[in-house]
């Protein structure tokens, strides 16, 4: 069994290597196009190409010495079957004729022949030329509300797995030929499509060229999504902190692009990514902006108010009973002292032990059906704390001190962020079984450092606040009133 | 940022962290009294309760007492007698014994305001003789003594009387060249706890006590009152003694030097009170505003007298809880200030008091 | 170094090297160097500070934008090598030494039994973090630390109903003084702006007037917080008691967390650590431009080790602070002597400039 494993690996590490060298893949295809004036090769290079892919299909004519080659899922079936009854009953100088006028562009070379297949084109092989015939299944799953970024105010629909749906939701919303969308394409072997979108005017040249040099320079496969791609494209790979925000609103999308950022979309992922962003972008959420801008200012301070909390409420609980017993008021003490003398262990252990059994409760929820994950979430939440508290492992005041910061967290918009937040939280919780509240402080100073260090295209992650820009200060950490131009 | 993790984690290994003080582990001292030593005048009584987890889960307190010269070395002894860590970051009460007061509270206090663990708002009061009475004292249904205290002195400030006396406070007053400290006092009556007036200092040695009525009055005097309760017993026909009761707000609290003199200084205390009557036994018709002018100018009558009475009596005993010496200072120039004998002053000098009871209203009734 | 430093960020370092831990002694020291109302010479001192400052700023305008290198170059090699030594000892020094003192103050109040050298070891961690990246990166995160400390000075608030004016006293400057040496005292509480010399070339636009800015609010937060000690405490008290602003902070208390000087202290220890990085990032910045032949990540790492090596032998209160006031008081010559020297370089070789250009 293990052999077996460590030969799985193996190979996939040879594979690996390989993609980053220059691929085998393309040598032959390099062979190919030197060899393209044989016409005779052409048909037998596409056919070794797609050796053991039982799944592509062939319809022969051999009256009319043709070849159909195409994936019967890609294709529309309808379209197919009326351009085949077209050519049922016709001769062969009629066909040439017919595909002589007709507009089915010629594929020269067998690595466009490849594409085309793939993409969901019929391939036509007449007298050994390939002749691409679009007959694409546009099947994608159909649009529906956002799962991740829930609004209350504002549009409901999210981005599908079709990057051509994705942009016509973009389209749709900036009628203006000032949107420029940029083709580029990632990977060595199987070639992903990425659009760059950006206002013209809005975006400086250098970013836009910088974030495609970035892009082609990408050789790695098997990026899926679009959360991938940036970690391959972010100038911190080390920060616990996600730098480019994604998201699959499409309104967030337009947003960003009106806010002179770049949106980058890759093929069959439902997120779009924007940059360059700073921190503060993944504390907006879009309901900010139908709310009354007093309402939304409110909930923003809020937000800042639950980041702090996530960070350090159960540090804090932890430095106070471990060190600082002197913080404690006359009116908590006897409950806390109550609750605490029966717990063995020191109140670390005991927050560590609570916070990691609310992670497994959390992920083990994200990764159950919905139901399920929802009935765990209040077995877990209610069933294990009241028990843990009776059978003396944890206090009760620490419960509600860890369910707060955990609630906090999930105040945070984004789900990167608030993933981030709850990471760093641990080592605050362990260093402040160390040291106390200097090394909660000296967690925050370190957390202070590393954002204020953090880069997005060269502009500063803390952008409006350090370095500082005051005017735009209360568009960020609060939601300041829209201007009005409207006189009388 | 690989290198800084990995100097971090040396440094976890190498260092360790910082010494624990786990809150279920200490022994929190809430309340400490100190008396002189009965056997021995020298040595020092000191006795420290905190609270306690007993077997079965349930909140109880402690109370140990030992002797010993100083306070740390009864504090050593005390750490004996239990067998957790006995840390003094959470006392919220200090009582000192009548006999322990009149020597002087200083030397005591060094250890409070020295010691970082303690805060300066740990509350100080009397206790009446002595201090252990108090807080072996077991109330019932009362767990903590310490509890108990504070919120009687803190309740006492929210009805005005402006006793809730820390050490910050007393220090300030103590160092304060033109104004002397007071305490409020505690006894032992009846199996309870009971407020008995305050203690008036000078300096830092106790001198006498005051009872609570005439407590009342000098906290009329001593600081802007926002608002408190007035009883007063007033004869409006000869013989016939009627009650009254006020809430009231104070409109205007003017301590007022006169020292064109050189030699004669005279202060003037002018006080108003504006009230609603609350209470009150008599027959007459207490809408009628000549009967309200009449009443209030016998309250005010009545109240003056007192506090003249009151104030003398504060002269004889050379103490200054009002500040009146506050005032004086800074109507004169620094060098005759430093120059002056204060206590001296303070005795023979004149000090009138002028006090306005209005009626605000007379409540909902005639 | 492309990027330049706008004037609110100026503003705000210029205020983070400023304060330090004298703030917590600051009230005692007004009192006992002037007197009664001691508070008010904050003021006189703040203003002679801004005289400091439009000097530093005069040497950049006569020497046309040029930094304090480029000026310096005109000075024989030997002369140029022994000015940095000395700059960069007492800068390591004096930055050392703050930090060491505020160890000290934090072991003393809630730490007793950790090792000096943990905490150093924590702040020069943060130190390194910071000075590797430069000035800008420095800049950056000082505006997001003074954010993080700044509304301290809002708990002022809480002083207000215990605040009398009757005991601020109408004396002006009585009682026992101590004018020159602890004048002197109140002076260095506002050292740290000297440091701009090394910086005041990057900076945007409007450099006179972010510095200034910097000063006056430092000055303003000092003053807040010297003139509610005053009346908060009595004069005599205020003298006794070591650390004002520590008892101001224990008086401090919220339902939910009481003496919240345990957390508002550690707190300030990034300010703290904002003025130790300044001093050490200005030392390892003289060194550099004195030895480019050794990288300056090494340089850097030497300064640490040195600062730590420091430290090591600092575990006594009255050393420290003995220390502290020497290099404070060398630290107020270079101030006025720096910018003169550098003045008096920038006229020489302005004119000589002049005529090579005729």
């Amino acid at each position: 069994m293990r052999n077996h494993r460590n030969r799985y690996f193996k190979e996939l590490e040879k594979q690996i290597e390989k993609n980053e060298t220059t691929s085998s893949h393309e040598k032959t295809a390099r062979n190919a196009i030197q060899n393209k004036q044989d016409k005779k090769s052409n048909i037998s290079e596409f056919q070794s190409f797609f050796q053991n892919c039982s799944d592509l299909s062939c319809t022969e004519f051999p009256h009319l010495d043709i070849k159909i080659y195409y994936f019967p899922y890609l294709i529309d079936k309808t379209i197919y079957d009326q351009h085949l009854s077209e050519i049922r009953n016709v001769t062969k100088e009629e066909f040439e004729a017919y595909l002589n006028q007709s507009e089915f562009p010629v594929l020269q070379d067998v690595i466009n022949v490849e594409e085309a297949v793939l993409s969901g084109s019929c391939i036509l092989f007449f007298q050994d030329i390939a002749y691409d015939i679009p007959v694409k299944n546009g099947e994608t799953r159909s649009i529906s509300p956002s799962e991740t970024e829930t609004v209350i105010l504002g549009a409901h629909d999210a981005f599908v797995e079709s990057i051509d749906v994705n942009l016509s939701l973009i389209r749709r919303r900036v009628l203006s030929s000032k949107l420029k969308a940029i083709k580029l394409y990632v990977g060595s072997q199987a070639k992903k499509v990425v659009y760059l979108l950006y206002l013209e005017d809005l975006v400086s040249e250098t970013d836009i060229d910088h974030l495609k040099k970035r892009i082609s320079s990408i050789k790695n496969d098997g990026i899926v999504d679009t959360n991938m791609l940036v970690q391959y494209i972010d100038e911190h790979p080390n920060s616990p902190f996600p730098q480019f925000y994604t998201t699959e609103r499409p309104d967030v999308t337009v947003y960003k692009l009106f806010d002179g950022k770049i949106v980058g979309l890759l093929d069959d992922s439902p997120f779009a990514f924007c940059t360059p962003v700073s921190f503060f972008d993944f504390m907006e959420s879009m309901d900010d902006f139908g709310q009354r801008w007093v309402v939304s200012s409110f909930i923003r301070i809020l937000r800042y108010i639950a980041i702090m909390i996530t960070l350090v409420f159960t540090a804090l609980y932890v430095s106070v009973t471990t060190y600082h017993y002197e913080m404690i008021p006359q009116a908590l003490l006897p409950t806390l002292l109550e609750s605490r003398s029966r717990v063995p262990f020191p109140p670390v252990i005991e927050a560590l032990f609570l916070e990691l059994l609310l992670e497994l409760l959390r992920e083990a929820g994200a990764r159950l059906p919905t139901k399920v994950g929802q009935t765990i979430g209040i077995v877990g939440g209610i069933v294990i704390g009241q028990a843990a508290v009776e059978a003396g492992i944890t206090s009760n005041i620490l419960i509600i001190v860890v369910a707060a910061s955990a609630i906090a967290s999930f105040v945070i918009p984004s789900y990167l962020m608030s993933a981030s937040i709850r990471i760093v939280r641990f080592s605050f919780i362990i260093i402040a079984g160390f040291w106390g509240n200097i090394g909660i402080v000296f967690g925050m100073g370190i957390v202070i450092i590393h954002l204020s260090g953090l880069t997005n295209l060269n502009s500063p992650y803390l952008l409006p606040i350090s370095p500082m820009y005051p005017k735009f200060l209360k568009y960020t950490l609060l939601r300041g009133p829209f201007k009005k131009k409207l006189k009388g | 940022m690989k290198k800084t993790i990995i100097v971090f984690c040396i440094l976890l290994m190498t260092t360790g962290c910082a010494q624990k003080r786990i809150i279920d582990d200490l022994a929190l001292i809430n309340a400490i009294g100190y008396d002189l030593s009965e056997e021995n005048e020298e040595n020092l009584k000191v006795t420290a309760t905190f609270p306690i987890i007993t077997k079965d889960g349930k909140y109880d307190r402690k109370t140990i007492i030992v002797e010993g010269k100083s306070s740390k070395s009864a504090r050593e002894k005390l750490k004996h007698k239990t067998n957790m860590q006995l840390e003094s970051g959470q006392i919220r009460v200090s009582l000192f014994g009548t006999e322990l007061a009149k020597q002087g509270l200083l030397t005591q206090l060094d250890t409070f305001v020295r010691d970082p663990n303690i805060g300066s708002r740990v509350l100080l009061a009397l206790g009446k003789p002595v201090a252990s009475d108090i807080l072996t004292l077991q109330i019932e249904n009362e767990g903590q003594n310490a509890t108990f205290l504070e919120q009687a002195i803190t309740k006492l400030h929210s009805e005005s009387k402006t006793i809730n006396y820390d050490i910050f406070q007393f220090l300030r007053d103590l160092y304060d060249d033109g104004m002397d400290p007071i305490l409020p006092a505690y006894k032992v009556e009846d199996n309870d706890l009971k407020y008995d007036g305050v203690g008036l200092f000078q300096g830092d040695r106790l001198i006498d006590y005051l009872n609570p009525e005439d407590s009342k009055l000098l906290f009329l005097f001593r600081k802007e009152i926002i608002h408190g309760d007035l009883e007063q017993e007033i004869e409006l026909e000869e013989g016939k003694v009627q009650q009254i009761m006020l809430s009231y707000v104070q409109t205007k609290h003017h301590i007022d030097v006169n020292s064109v003199a050189m030699d004669n200084l005279v202060a003037t205390i002018d006080l108003e009170i504006q009230g609603d009557v609350l209470e009150f036994t008599g027959e007459e018709d207490l809408s009628d505003p000549n009967i309200q002018m009449k009443v209030e100018k016998l309250i005010s009558d009545q109240l003056k007298s007192k506090g003249n009475k009151l104030l003398l009596q504060l002269q004889k005993m050379q103490v200054d809880p009002i500040g009146i010496g506050q005032h004086v200072r800074n109507h004169m120039k620094y060098m005759r200030w430093k120059k002056l004998n204060w206590y001296e002053e303070y005795q023979n000098m004149e000090i009138n008091v002028n006090i306005t009871v209005k009626f605000s209203s007379n409540g909902k009734w005639k | 170094m492309k990027e330049k430093l706008s004037p609110i960020q100026v503003s705000i370092l210029v205020y983070m090297i400023q304060s330090g831990v004298i703030l917590f002694s600051l009230p005692r020291l007004t009192g006992e160097a002037f007197g009664t109302n001691g508070w008010i010479s904050i003021i006189i001192v703040s203003v002679i500070v801004n005289i400091n400052l439009i000097l530093i700023w005069f040497v950049f305008k006569v020497g046309a934008g040029r930094s304090m290198f480029e000026l310096v170059n005109g000075i024989p090699k030997w002369i140029r090598l022994i000015l940095s030594l000395f700059l960069a000892g007492i800068w390591l020094g004096l930055g050392t030494m703050v930090m060491v003192k505020y160890i000290l103050l934090l072991k003393m109040l809630f730490y007793q039994n950790v090792s000096t050298l943990l905490l150093m070891t924590m702040g020069l961690i943060l130190t390194y973090l910071l000075v590797k990246r430069g000035i800008y990166h420095i800049a950056k995160a000082t505006v997001v630390l003074f954010y993080f400390t700044v509304w301290t000075i809002f708990l002022l608030l809480f002083h207000l109903p215990d605040f009398s004016f009757i005991r601020l006293t109408p004396f002006i400057f009585q009682g026992e003084k101590d004018l020159l040496r602890g004048g002197a005292g109140i002076y260095t509480a506002l050292l740290g702006y000297e440091l701009v010399i090394l910086f005041l070339h990057n900076v945007e636009e409007k450099r006179l007037k972010a510095i200034l800015v910097g000063n006056t609010i430092t000055s303003i937060i000092y003053l807040g917080v010297c003139f509610v000690s005053f009346g908060f405490f009595s004069f005599d008290m205020l003298l006794e008691d070591m650390y004002p602003v520590v008892t101001l902070l224990e008086y401090i208390s919220f339902p939910v967390l009481e003496r919240v000087e345990n957390l508002i202290f550690s707190l300030f220890g990034l300010k703290v650590l904002i003025t130790t990085v300044m001093y050490l990032w200005a030392s390892k910045e003289v060194l550099e431009q004195q030895f480019q032949r050794i990288k300056p990540k090494y340089l850097l790492l030497i300064i640490l080790s040195l600062s730590f090596f420091i430290s090591i032998f600092q575990k006594i209160m009255r050393q420290v602070d003995q220390w502290l006031e020497y290099l404070a008081w060398i630290e107020v010559v270079i101030a006025f002597l720096l910018p003169l020297i550098l003045l008096i370089v920038a006229f020489f070789t302005r004119k000589v400039n002049k005529e090579h250009s005729l």
